[in-house]
């Protein structure tokens, strides 16, 4: 499904480039289930960015169903993108102004699903993720655990094939983390969804089929758990 | 979506009250003074619009070129409408009689002054249609009613004002105790957008020489109040009519100068705007150049109110990123986005426009009392200004909402999630800060401009007036009878509290007097040279305390001897040629009133003229005591109410028939200027608004800057920085700015109050006081503005400002 070849990212300081992406090769198969590790600064935010589309390299090719993204018109990378990918933060990043509904109907709004179909849609999602009690509130009268889960919910809204979490249980106690990564696997067995999570857990790592570790913007191993 | 979208704006705006509020009173303040001044504007483009195919109707006008001056007036020969109506077929013609001044009586009741009568003949109504006003005819006959003289005919409001309840036609009603007039019809009240202000119109073959004061009408030369109005037929061209006119010219002119007049038609769309006229029209001139002063003062409030909008939007913008980011993340487009924030401005100038509107008919009475106008709201019922309003919010919405709608679509996703977008970039920190330049600089010169034309308006009714206008009245007699005027002296002859007695045609302003021509020995012979008279007596010197540059005043002997001494202003010896006023003691003048060859015998200095722009013309003052229609009486100080009230009794006793009309000369000086002091109102107004836009902006600016530095404020103080130390810093930026501006609007503003002022005869200077005093205003409001934040955030606690961040 990804194909990143080369792939380099540097600032520039001065004359100076500070590396944080160096050749980076990587492989990704649809329904694949990955974890990125590494020490904070490794580039692990970068690369899901990059992978995200948000970002730009500053080198290298990165393939996308074959097609090569950095290649693209901005409008067609922005299509792939709403078609196939969901972004998951580490501060859960919902809007304030709109309530837990709302928060989870507005990706459909820009893609232009209509009305009655954003309605079903956002019903089953609620009703899925047991969370239709609180389909009114503002995201500031919920837990971070419940954040976080609007914030997954309103990713998986538009069935993306894809999903990139960054460090999504990083202001989670670790019995909520548990559960957003159950729901990960279960997303992951039943419905054949892609992820790439960045993550500083061991333990979470472990619900991924197998994990990059990064250090200084290099990929440095990959390890297949038993 | 867009629903959903109107939703979430509505809520996000509601969300951040303060910065709402800011931008919707800013916005709403600009419109409606936009809307306010276009409804000025709008009253003053519909003068006489309702006539029918008005392009067809004219004004006869003159234009005389005089050795000294071009003279144009508005008046013309009375015969004009009847020559032109009997010999040119293709031309419809009315005459009409102008009186401003007429003494109105209803049987027994007590006599009042009307001040628009107008005397028109039968074809009236036939050139000046009214067809605009719908069932213009309330009662009577239009066919038939100018048609015999003693006829008159009311507007509804003048019928109601004299007869009450009680129905009009058939009644009599009494002019000038000279003339029984009886109402045969009744109009609906005429829009007050006409030159031609009128409450009563009465037969023009009712005018006869009792009522004219022993002038004869049928005499080519005399124009006195006398308009003629053509309708052109359809074919006839403008030439074809100006020729006739002028055959008409030749034919009657019987002076060498006068052959070289030229009567021309005025289309009836250009009487309201062209100045050229303006002391010869019946209603008040408004010069185009007015109307687009008021139009641009009234473009650059809201384009300051645009700016702040645009100024906060950007400060603001910074807040929104990390909304803008998540947005872009679950799959935004960026034109999306711009549709987003362009919606949400529109939303903003809506409601400002809603609200402005609001204010706007708040503010129209006062603007009413300011104007002493009766513009009303009506225009914007139509469908064109509807259409016109929409393109209006439209514009104002792109220019408002263009700039920060690219900004906030434009964020970099992550850069905006990471915050790292807390700084503003350094180019939209330069246009911030072009833009607060902008509306300073436009705010000063409206400053500027202002004191100028306060400056001016003083320099005008301080300026000396070449006599004492203090503690002098002036009471109007309505006849010239020298037997009534004796009685009126003698009755007032020991009368305590009054110092002097004169009588006279008026006051010793220049355009008082009797229009004459001027001949002389230095004057070359065939170019027509005029001077004003006054007549005058021996008393008129110290009623009115004139000083006299040379030469003496007129001995008793010459009051008696008719016609041969005079005393004339310093401008009139100007034009004979004397450097030195004395040198034309002695000398003999020709006046072309009774043909008199006076000799000088004194020089005063120049009289005021009444109006700012003219020239003071020549004066020549001498007895004459036909032509005395006022008394001047100068009271002595203390107890002055008693004296007035005895004047008024020995006037009744002499006048009983009359109506009672007295003025200090004070108030009549200041009602000349009555016009220029309303306008300087507006003006004043207008820019204390704009400096008022620009302040809610500086105000919301500070506040986002107060915000950014919250944590250098406190390192600062903890560093042992002073409060005084950190209001500096944190105004000094925008002190700077206005600086800038004013060094920008200075020469801005001198350039156009140096035009503006070149059109008065009689200026004041533009000193650098003016640009000083500007800039120091607008810095004390920017400082009173800024200095509440920033001291409350000097003074605020450091450490815990610190620990929050
Ligand atoms: N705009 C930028 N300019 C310069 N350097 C940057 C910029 N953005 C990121 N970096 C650098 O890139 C490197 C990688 O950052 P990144 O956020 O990808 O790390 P990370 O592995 O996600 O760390 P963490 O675990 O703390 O989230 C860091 O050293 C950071 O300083
Ligand atoms: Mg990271």
């Amino acid at each position: 499904m990804i194909k990143l070849n080369g792939i380099y990212k540097w600032y520039q300081s001065g004359i100076n480039r500070n590396f944080v992406l160096k050749d980076i090769n990587l492989n990704i198969e649809e329904g694949a289930f990955i974890s990125l590790m590494g020490p904070s600064g490794s580039g692990k935010s970068t690369l899901l960015n990059i992978i995200g589309m948000l970002d730009e390299p500053s080198e290298g090719e990165y393939l996308f169903l074959d097609q090569s993204v950095f290649a693209m018109k901005e409008r067609q990378r922005k299509e792939l993108y709403k078609q196939y990918i969901g972004f998951v933060f580490q501060s859960y990043h919902l809007i304030d102004e709109l309530t837990v509904y709302e928060n989870i109907e507005a990706p459909l709004l820009y893609q232009g699903v209509k009305s009655s179909e954003r309605r079903s849609m956002v019903a089953d999602m609620l009703d899925r993720f047991s969370i239709v009690g609180k389909k009114d509130l503002f995201p500031n009268q919920l837990s971070g655990g419940q954040q976080q889960l609007v914030g997954i919910v309103r990713a998986l809204i538009a069935k993306p094939k894809l999903i990139l979490a960054d460090e999504p249980t990083g202001n989670l106690n670790s019995a909520q983390g548990d559960e957003i990564m159950q729901l990960f696997q279960q997303l992951n067995r039943e419905d054949g969804v892609t992820i790439l999570q960045a993550t500083h857990s061991e333990k979470n790592a472990a619900y991924g089929h197998r994990t990059i570790h990064l250090l200084d913007g290099q990929i440095q191993h990959q390890h297949v758990p038993l | 979506m867009l629903v959903h979208t109107l939703n979430q704006i509505i809520r996000s705006l509601w969300r951040h009250k303060s910065f709402t509020f800011i931008n919707l009173l800013g916005l709403s303040i600009g419109i409606a003074a936009v809307l306010v001044i276009f409804l000025i504007a709008h009253y003053e483009n519909s003068f006489d619009a309702f006539h029918s195919d008005s392009e067809r109707v004219y004004r006869v006008v003159s234009k005389n070129e005089r050795e000294d001056k071009v003279v144009h007036e508005a008046t013309v020969p009375y015969p004009t409408g009847r020559f032109l109506r009997e010999e040119y077929p293709g031309i419809q013609a009315t005459q009409i009689h102008f009186a401003s001044d007429m003494q109105v009586r209803i049987g027994s009741q007590a006599p009042f002054i009307e001040e628009n009568v107008v005397f028109a003949d039968s074809l009236f109504f036939n050139v000046l249609d009214f067809a605009g006003v719908e069932d213009l005819w309330l009662a009577g006959n239009p066919a038939t009613a100018l048609q015999n003289p003693q006829q008159a005919i009311l507007t509804e409001h003048s019928a109601q004002q004299y007869f009450g309840t009680e129905n009009p036609v058939g009644k009599l009603i009494s002019l000038d105790n000279k003339v029984d007039v009886e109402v045969v019809g009744i109009l609906k009240s005429l829009p007050q957008t006409s030159h031609l202000p009128f409450t009563m119109l009465v037969s023009f073959s009712t005018l006869n020489s009792d009522l004219l004061s022993g002038l004869d009408l049928n005499t080519w030369g005399f124009t006195a109040s006398g308009y003629t109005y053509v309708r052109l037929n359809e074919g006839v061209t403008l030439a074809s009519a100006e020729g006739a006119l002028q055959a008409i010219q030749q034919r009657n002119a019987t002076e060498e100068a006068d052959k070289k007049g030229k009567l021309y038609l005025q289309p009836i769309s250009d009487i309201h705007f062209d100045l050229t006229f303006e002391d010869s029209n019946p209603s008040y001139t408004v010069s185009s150049r007015y109307l687009t002063m008021l139009v641009l003062l009234g473009g650059f409030i809201i384009l300051i109110a645009c700016i702040n909008y645009i100024n906060m939007s950007t400060s603001f913008a910074f807040t929104k990123s990390k909304e803008v980011g998540i947005r872009k993340t679950i799959g935004a487009s960026k034109g999306q986005l711009f549709f987003h924030y362009m919606l949400e401005t529109l939303v903003v100038t809506l409601s400002a426009a809603l609200l402005g509107l609001g204010l706007a008919l708040l503010a129209l009475p006062i603007v009413n009392q300011i104007l002493d106008k009766s513009i009303t709201v009506a225009p914007i019922l139509s469908l064109a200004f509807l259409l016109g309003a929409v393109a209006f919010i439209l514009v104002i919405t792109f220019i408002s909402g263009v700039y920060p709608a690219l900004i906030l679509s434009g964020f970099n996703p992550i850069a905006s999630l990471k915050n790292q977008l807390a700084m503003p970039g350094k180019s939209s920190v330069l246009l911030r800060k072009a833009l607060v330049v902008f509306q300073f600089t436009t705010s000063i010169g409206m400053i500027i401009c202002t004191l100028v034309i306060a400056r001016q308006m003083e320099y005008f009714q301080n300026k000396e007036l070449g006599f004492n206008k203090e503690a002098v009245v002036e009471v109007s007699l309505p006849l010239n009878d020298s037997v009534k005027i004796e009685a009126f002296r003698s009755l007032l002859q020991n009368q305590t509290g009054i110092e002097e007695l004169s009588f006279c045609l008026g006051a010793p302003i220049s355009d008082n007097g009797l229009g004459v021509s001027l001949h002389a020995p230095q004057l070359s012979a065939n170019t027509g040279y005029s001077a004003s008279v006054i007549p005058c007596d021996r008393a008129y010197r110290d009623a009115y305390r004139m000083e006299l540059l040379a030469g003496r005043w007129f001995l008793p002997s010459e009051e008696e001897n008719i016609g041969s001494a005079v005393v004339v202003n310093r401008s009139l010896t100007k034009t004979l040629g004397y450097t030195d006023p004395a040198e034309a003691i002695g000398k003999t003048i020709q006046l072309g009133l009774n043909e008199m060859k006076p000799t000088i015998v004194g020089v005063t200095e120049d009289f005021h003229t009444s109006s700012l722009h003219d020239d003071i013309a020549s004066v020549a003052l001498t007895p004459f005591p036909y032509f005395y229609y006022a008394a001047g009486i100068r009271l002595s100080p203390g107890n002055m109410r008693s004296t007035l009230a005895s004047i008024e009794s020995a006037w009744r006793k002499v006048y009983p028939e009359n109506v009672y009309q007295v003025a200090f000369i004070d108030d009549t000086l200041a009602l000349s200027y009555e016009q220029e002091t309303r306008d300087y109102q507006l003006f004043k107004a207008f820019s204390a608004i704009s400096i008022f836009i620009c302040c809610i902006g500086l105000w919301g600016l500070i506040a986002f800057v107060v915000v950014r530095k919250t944590k250098e404020i406190g390192i600062r103080k903890v560093l042992g920085a002073t409060v005084s130390g950190i209001v500096l810093l944190l105004s000094r930026d925008f002190l700077k700015l206005i600086g800038i501006a004013l060094l920008i609007a200075s020469p801005i503003a001198w350039y156009f109050m140096d035009q503006w002022l070149a059109d008065f005869a009689y200026r004041t200077d533009i000193s650098w006081w003016i640009f000083a005093l500007a800039g120091f205003f607008a810095l004390l409001i920017a400082l009173i503005t800024i200095s509440y934040q920033t001291i409350r955030a000097a003074l605020a606690n450091p450490v815990k400002n610190l620990r929050t961040e």
